[in-house]
Order: C-alpha cells, then sequence, then structure tokens
C-alpha cells in the first residue's frame, strides 16, 4: 500500500484485488482496467484503499488473467460493433494469445469463466476461439471424449438425431 | 478428469463458441449430448444451418450463400452415384447400368434427410436457377423460399428427361464416333464441367452456374478422354459410361474447387 502514495493522478495508480482464496494482487490501474467490470468498480467507488473483491476468481486464475492484461494493457478499446461482428469472421488468434492460451484444459476453461464474469472481452475472445478450434472437423464421440462430456441421449434419440443427420455427419 | 470443465461454462459463453462454426461442425456438435442439442437449436444459427425462412428485408446487403450439401451433386463422373438415389426415390426410376454402375439402390430415402427440409440457400431466397451451360438443370420458385429438396426434385426430373439428340450428335462428331456409338447423357453434357461459380445474385434471384473449362484445358482433356474410351471400346457396352471417366475426373481438377476431395 505504501507505493500509493504521491500517484494519485490516473492511470498510475495501483489496485489492489483480492481472489476468492484470499489472496491479494497489486496491480497497474491501466492492467485492472482491461476489465470492465473492475473499471465500472473503480468509477464507482472512486479511488479508495480497498481490496476489489473477486469472489469467482481464484488466485492462479488471476495470476495468468493478469498476465494478459499487462500485456495487452496498451490495446485501444475495441468497438462495440466490431466486438460483435468483425471479431468472429476469423478464427485468428495473435502469436502470443496463442502461447499464452496454451494451458490444461481446466485452466483454459477457468481462464473464458474469468473473462466472461470480469467482462475482459477480447480475452473471452482468444478462449473461445481456442475452444472453437478444438472442435471443428471432430465427430460427436470425439468431442465427448476430449472434454469429459457423457452421452445421455437415450439409444432411441441419438437414432433419430442420427437419422436426421444422416448425409451431414461423415463429411 | 472426474468432471468435464467444458461443461461449467455458461450457455451464453457455449453460444459465443458455437458462432464461429461451420455448417458441418454445428451439424455434429448437436449430437454430443442434449444440452448442445439444445444449444444449436437457438435461433442464433438459423442462418448458419440456411433454416432462416426470413427473407431479408433489405435488398442492399444481402450475400447469399449456397448450401453445402449442393456441392455433392456436380456434375462429373461421380454424379451417377449421387443422382441416382434421387431418381430412384423422387421418379421411381429404374436405374439403368448407365446410372447404376452395378450399385445396390441405398436403403434409405436422401429425401427423408432433414437437410432436404433445410433452405437451398441462406438466407432463403424466392427463385433459385442452376444452369450449365445452355442448360437449365433447375428453376424453381417458392414464395416462402426454396429448399434443397425442391432443388434436387429439379435435377432429378432433368435427369430423368431424354437428353437432346443434337448433343449425342456433337459429341459422337467431336470424338469421330460412329454414328450408332451409344452415348450417355452425362457424356453428351458433361464433359465440360469443371465445377461450380461462385453464386450469382440479384434481390431474391439466385444463380448456381456451372464453371466450364477453357479450351486448351478441353483439348488436353480430350486426348485424355479419348485414351480412355479407346481403350475400353472392346468392352462390353453395360459398363461403358461407368468406367469412362474417373481418369477425367481426378486429373481434371487439380487446382480446381475442392468439392471433390471430400468425397
Amino acid at each position: 500500500m505504501s507505493a500509493r502514495g504521491e500517484a494519485e493522478q490516473g492511470s498510475e495508480t495501483n489496485v489492489t484485488l483480492q481472489t476468492s482464496d484470499d489472496e491479494q494482487f497489486k496491480v497497474d490501474r491501466d492492467v485492472a482496467n482491461r476489465s470492465v467490470l473492475i473499471r465500472n468498480m473503480l468509477e464507482d467507488v472512486g479511488e479508495s484503499e480497498q481490496a476489489i473483491p473477486l469472489p469467482n476468481v481464484s488466485a492462479n486464475v488471476l495470476k495468468k488473467v493478469l498476465e494478459w492484461c499487462e500485456h495487452h494493457k496498451k490495446d485501444p478499446e475495441p468497438l462495440a460493433e466490431d466486438l460483435d461482428d468483425n471479431r468472429r469472421k476469423t478464427t485468428e488468434i495473435s502469436d502470443w494469445d496463442a502461447k499464452f492460451i496454451q494451458v490444461d484444459q481446466e485452466m483454459l476453461f477457468e481462464i473464458i469463466l474469468a473473462a466472461n464474469y470480469l467482462d475482459i472481452k477480447p480475452l473471452l475472445d482468444v478462449g473461445c476461439k481456442t475452444v472453437a478450434n478444438m472442435i471443428k472437423g471432430k465427430q460427436p464421440e470425439e468431442i465427448r471424449k476430449l472434454f469429459n462430456i457423457v452421452n445421455d441421449f437415450t439409444p432411441e434419440e441419438e437414432a433419430q438425431i442420427k437419422k436426421e443427420n444422416e448425409w451431414a455427419e461423415d463429411r | 478428469m472426474p468432471d468435464s470443465f467444458a461443461l461449467l461454462l455458461p450457455s451464453e459463453v457455449w453460444l459465443a463458441i458455437l458462432d464461429s462454426l461451420t455448417y458441418m461442425d454445428l451439424r455434429r456438435a448437436r449430437r454430443i449430448n442434449k444440452r448442445f442439442y439444445r444449444l444449436v437449436q437457438d435461433p442464433k444459427f438459423d442462418l448458419a444451418l440456411f433454416r432462416k425462412s426470413l427473407v431479408p428485408a433489405s435488398e442492399s446487403e444481402i450475400e447469399y450463400k449456397l448450401h453445402p450439401v449442393l456441392n455433392e451433386f456436380g456434375l462429373t463422373d461421380r454424379m451417377t452415384n449421387t443422382m441416382a438415389p434421387l431418381l430412384h426415390w423422387h421418379r421411381e426410376w429404374i436405374v439403368s447400368d448407365e446410372w447404376h454402375g452395378g450399385r445396390t439402390v441405398p436403403s434409405s430415402n436422401f429425401f427423408d434427410f432433414l437437410v432436404c427440409d433445410e433452405f437451398v440457400t441462406a438466407p432463403a431466397c424466392t427463385h433459385f436457377r442452376v444452369l450449365y451451360d445452355q442448360h437449365v438443370l433447375a428453376d424453381v420458385v417458392d414464395g416462402r423460399g426454396v429448399t434443397v429438396r425442391q432443388v434436387l426434385f429439379a435435377y432429378a426430373d432433368f435427369w430423368a428427361k431424354p437428353v437432346d439428340p443434337r448433343w449425342e450428335d456433337q459429341y459422337r462428331r467431336q470424338r469421330d464416333l460412329p454414328d450408332n456409338e451409344f452415348v450417355s447423357k452425362s457424356e453428351a453434357l458433361l464433359i465440360s464441367f469443371s465445377g461450380w461459380r461462385p453464386l450469382k445474385y440479384s434481390y431474391n434471384d439466385v444463380r448456381l452456374e456451372a464453371r466450364l473449362f477453357t479450351d486448351g484445358l478441353r483439348e488436353e482433356l480430350d486426348a485424355l478422354f479419348n485414351r480412355v474410351r479407346g481403350s475400353r471400346i472392346p468392352q462390353s457396352s453395360g459398363s461403358r459410361s461407368t468406367a469412362a471417366s474417373p481418369g477425367l475426373d481426378s486429373d481434371s481438377t487439380e487446382g480446381d474447387e475442392s468439392d471433390e476431395d471430400e468425397w
């Protein structure tokens, strides 16, 4: 907390974040602002010594998310329309992001959940594209295996859907 | 791994993930489990799955996409394998050697598949035509949107009609064949097909046109064709047409649209 001292003007300020497992992270306001949730909280509360509680994010995940925010802290704000339309047209992920997101499946989905909760759209997007790329071209059984998903169709239902899907499924 | 981390994601996030998938991937994704089945039912995917019946209101911004199943019905020799079932199920066509090449009639009726209820374009159009050179393979009008089934019915009707004798004659002349030499419909019509062009369209009026070989390429092909054909002239006429074109097909489509690589 001592570092806060004179740096009261704008983005130089530090912000303290508190995770679900009660760890505290002190970060640049620039970095924290990548999260729309945190940015809105800071705007509402104003300057405060108090740590911002993030009850849905654990320390190991927040550490990873902050690593992304740090690297992207200088990115320009995406325009609202770009977020919805343009980003979904490409499935390209930058090299840095691709490397960043090379984590085990538990961490991958935890990052996506955190990005969704913290409202960090570009990071959420990286996660979504990564999962989409994992699904592309795979058969249903391969996807179930990959994500450990139980097939909960009855044999009759499955036969019906398979019939509906005929032609489309093996191509 | 006891649980599925993937299933922890809320549905709104899964919808965003599925949003970048293609028709085929979405069709497969709905078979994963009940939750995915419901997710893919979301109206968000109507366009990607050719379910969108709404004819778009604004004329300027329309971009029609062709249903991928239409690529399966090209005008190559393999067409005989895909067209024979259509003729069988739509026209009760007695599949002759020309069409059939000795294969048995498929047990499931293609027209029962869900894909036939889907629209031939996304978004749906009310007038859809398929053109090959001077031939109209299909010309379908439907105010509620033209479906895949309607276009395939039109295909079957086209192929069930006898070929214009002029095209048979032209084929014989080009190859110096005797007047009584049997020429199949596919031989008479299809020697110049090299894939489909990108869709042409104006508002609600969509055309799918065949791309023809350039002249140089056609000569090369004819030579190849004659070689293949020449080598099997002693054979009985029954198996002729199916033997004619595999060489043509695999050699001629290099660098072309990839619809045939998927076979």
